[in-house]
């Protein structure tokens, strides 16, 4: 009797010593045990935190560089994570990012302003998530984060990670300055506008020409008598209708679906502790 | 397998010997008609996909072993019916109201076209109307088809004028005074001889008749298409289907200036030729008939197609139409003839004499026809390019 209590103690004892540690082992390495601690300024925080390991150190230094460079030219932070996993934190695709901004102390000014780029290198669930908060909130409007990923989408799914972050810093400094992004345009989108106009253009000239040919000749053969039928001379004596068969064809509906993979965006997203205000949005690669 | 007889009247197998048949109760003949396998097989196809049908004993119908449509044996039968062509079997005494002839007559030949008017002694003919050649002789003509009647010319040359401004308006690819004083002091005005087709059409006309329409449910758009067999018995009279009976003078032009008020007939007498010509029918009735006959088939099948209304098409699948009490008349319409040369072409217009209705094919100015195209697609250009260019930032 007294070996059954013991290995039932033994058990309760494992269970309550091994629970947290499964459950710590579930959330990110700087992820606070208590949620609702006190939101503080971080010191000597860095700015890029390569977790999923895809940025030489040399890449990782220009990126530092590149975000101080902004950083002290606004007065707003920006800091680049990547993981392997995003650890399950929800309910947005975008929390880790918050989570991570938020927890770490990242922020300068009173009210934490700054962006977060966020790389999930989860092989089944690659997304990268942009984010802003404080003074920078307002600029991440659905518009201007579509535009960001739209122009960073093709580094990134070519693996070109290293110079997708740059291009997105680039971006976050005009945003900064200009609350907007401006997308520049190179030689081959002038030449698509170009064949655009050209070819509708022409289908305008052609159809004009058309129409103008056709009025020139109104010569036809007449096929029909049916100037010559005697009025209300048409009697219809029978008329039997037969049915024969039937086809029934089935077709998929089609449902609209956005190129370069799914996208979504979030607005007025909270931290976990609360007292954070949020918004940006995810696009997978 | 054991020898069957079919049924004539619902075409059902029965076996061999049975005096009355099992599905029907209509006594079968007292030969048996033997069938083998492969005349069974051969004998009826199915409408939707083609396959063998089968005699269904259980339905007492036809079944499609590849579709698994059923049909009832009597509309099959009838759908199946060999096509038949339209009869255009005209009575010879259509013709009884061509007998008088003309008195002796000045007939001028073109040498070039071969082309013949004729006038009425006092008119001479210059030159040729449908060809311009200036080649024409003068011979004297007895024996000629007297016309049954004539509509007399009512548009004047003052007429013809606006009739030709009215006609080059909003033709914008038109040469600059193309239609000059002197061309239309030159135009010529000629009687064409036509022939006058008065018929019934009557009989049976079979149609292929679909309706269809779509639904949704869940993912999936339905498109549901029903076929029908469309019957219809009926008939429908014609009165002065014109067919011109001139050779020289091209149909489509003639087809174009149509139609003539025809209560303006009045008999045929000589001195309408004055001051006109008249051009001599190389293309008698028998040569016209199927033409009219044409013409008036496709209008009777086009008003009982739409008597179908309410299938969203209705094609024609068997003509049972045939012609009854046919009767033709000549007569002489009035055709103001001009021939205009541009850029080495010869451009031929005619003018409905009664109406002032004017037809033909104008000439092109290639540097209108290059502008309309150029500034309709450099303004277009320009617009576009500025919405692209404003709207994919």
């Amino acid at each position: 009797m007294k070996k059954v209590f013991a290995i039932i103690f033994i058990s309760l004892l494992l269970l309550v010593l091994l629970v947290p540690a499964a459950f710590a082992a579930s959330r990110p390495s700087w992820y606070p045990e208590d949620i609702y601690t006190e939101r503080t300024h971080g010191k000597n925080l860095p700015k890029v935190v390569d977790y999923a390991d895809i940025f030489t150190s040399s890449e990782e230094a220009a990126l530092t560089n590149k975000i101080n460079e902004i950083v002290n030219k606004y007065g707003y932070d920006i800091v680049i994570v990547t993981d392997t996993s995003n650890y399950g934190l929800g309910p947005t695709e975008e929390q880790y990012a918050i989570d991570f901004y938020y927890y770490n102390g990242y922020g300068i000014d009173d009210e934490y302003s700054g962006s977060v780029i966020y790389l999930n290198m989860d092989p089944n669930n690659r997304y990268i998530s942009n984010v802003g908060t404080g003074k920078m909130e307002k600029n991440y409007t659905r518009d201007t984060v579509n535009k960001m990923q739209d122009i960073v989408y093709p580094y990134l799914s070519d693996g070109q990670y290293a110079r997708a972050m740059e291009v997105n810093l680039e971006i976050i400094d005009e945003l900064t300055a200009t609350g907007k992004i401006e997308t520049k345009r190179t030689i081959g989108d002038y030449v698509t506008y170009g064949i655009i106009s050209v070819v509708v253009g022409l289908i305008v000239g052609g159809i004009n020409v058309s129409k103008q040919k056709a009025n020139m000749n109104r010569v036809r053969y007449a096929t029909y008598a049916n100037d010559y039928i005697v009025q209300n001379s048409f009697m219809l004596r029978n008329i039997n209708e037969m049915f024969l068969y039937r086809n029934v064809t089935r077709t998929v509906i089609e449902t609209q679906s956005r190129s370069g993979g799914g996208s979504s965006y979030h607005s007025g997203m909270s931290s976990s502790g609360g007292g954070g205000s949020f918004s940006g949005g995810s696009r997978h690669f | 397998m054991a020898d069957t007889v079919r049924c004539p009247s619902c075409n059902g197998e029965n076996e061999a010997g049975k005096k009355f048949c099992e599905f029907c109760g209509a006594e079968l003949d007292k030969k048996p008609q033997t069938m083998s396998e492969s005349e069974r097989i051969e004998e009826y196809k199915c409408p939707a996909c083609g396959s063998a049908l089968v005699f269904n004993t259980d339905s007492g119908k036809l079944k499609c072993g590849s579709c698994d449509n059923e049909y009832e044996v009597g509309t099959i039968k009838q759908y199946l019916q060999n096509k038949t062509e339209a009869e255009f079997k005209w009575d010879k005494k259509y013709t009884e109201n061509l007998n008088e002839t003309l008195p002796e007559m000045t007939v001028y030949i073109c040498k070039s076209c071969g082309g013949e008017v004729i006038t009425d002694g006092t008119t001479a003919a210059t030159h040729c109307p449908y060809c311009d050649n200036k080649v024409i002789i003068m011979e004297k003509l007895t024996g000629a088809l007297k016309p049954n009647g004539v509509i007399p010319f009512k548009v004047d040359k003052k007429g013809i004028k606006e009739k030709i401004a009215e006609f080059c308006r909003g033709k914008k690819l038109l040469p600059n005074n193309f239609f000059s004083q002197q061309m239309i002091d030159e135009v010529q005005g000629v009687y064409v001889p036509v022939w006058l087709f008065d018929g019934t059409l009557d009989g049976k006309v079979s149609l292929d008749g679909v309706t269809s329409s779509s639904y949704t449910s869940g993912n999936y758009r339905y498109t549901e298409t029903s076929h029908y067999l469309i019957e219809c018995d009926g008939k429908m009279d014609f009165r002065r289907v014109p067919v011109d009976g001139s050779a020289k003078m091209p149909d489509d032009l003639m087809n174009s200036i149509e139609p003539y008020d025809y209560s303006q007939i009045v008999p045929f007498d000589g001195q309408y030729l004055s001051g006109f010509l008249a051009d001599r029918y190389d293309k008698g009735p028998d040569a016209s008939i199927p033409t009219a006959s044409q013409r008036m088939m496709n209008s009777a099948v086009k008003a009982f197609a739409n008597a179908a209304d309410k299938y969203s098409s209705a094609t024609l699948r068997n003509n049972g139409l045939s012609l009854k009490n046919p009767s033709v008349k000549y007569v002489l319409l009035p055709v103001y003839l001009f021939n205009c040369k541009y850029g080495g072409k010869l451009y031929r217009f005619a003018m409905n004499g009664q109406t002032g209705k004017l037809v033909g094919e104008l000439p092109i100015d290639k540097g209108k026809k290059a502008r309309a195209f150029w500034i309709p697609f450099l303004i277009t250009a320009l617009i576009v390019f500025l919405i692209v260019f404003f709207l994919m930032r």
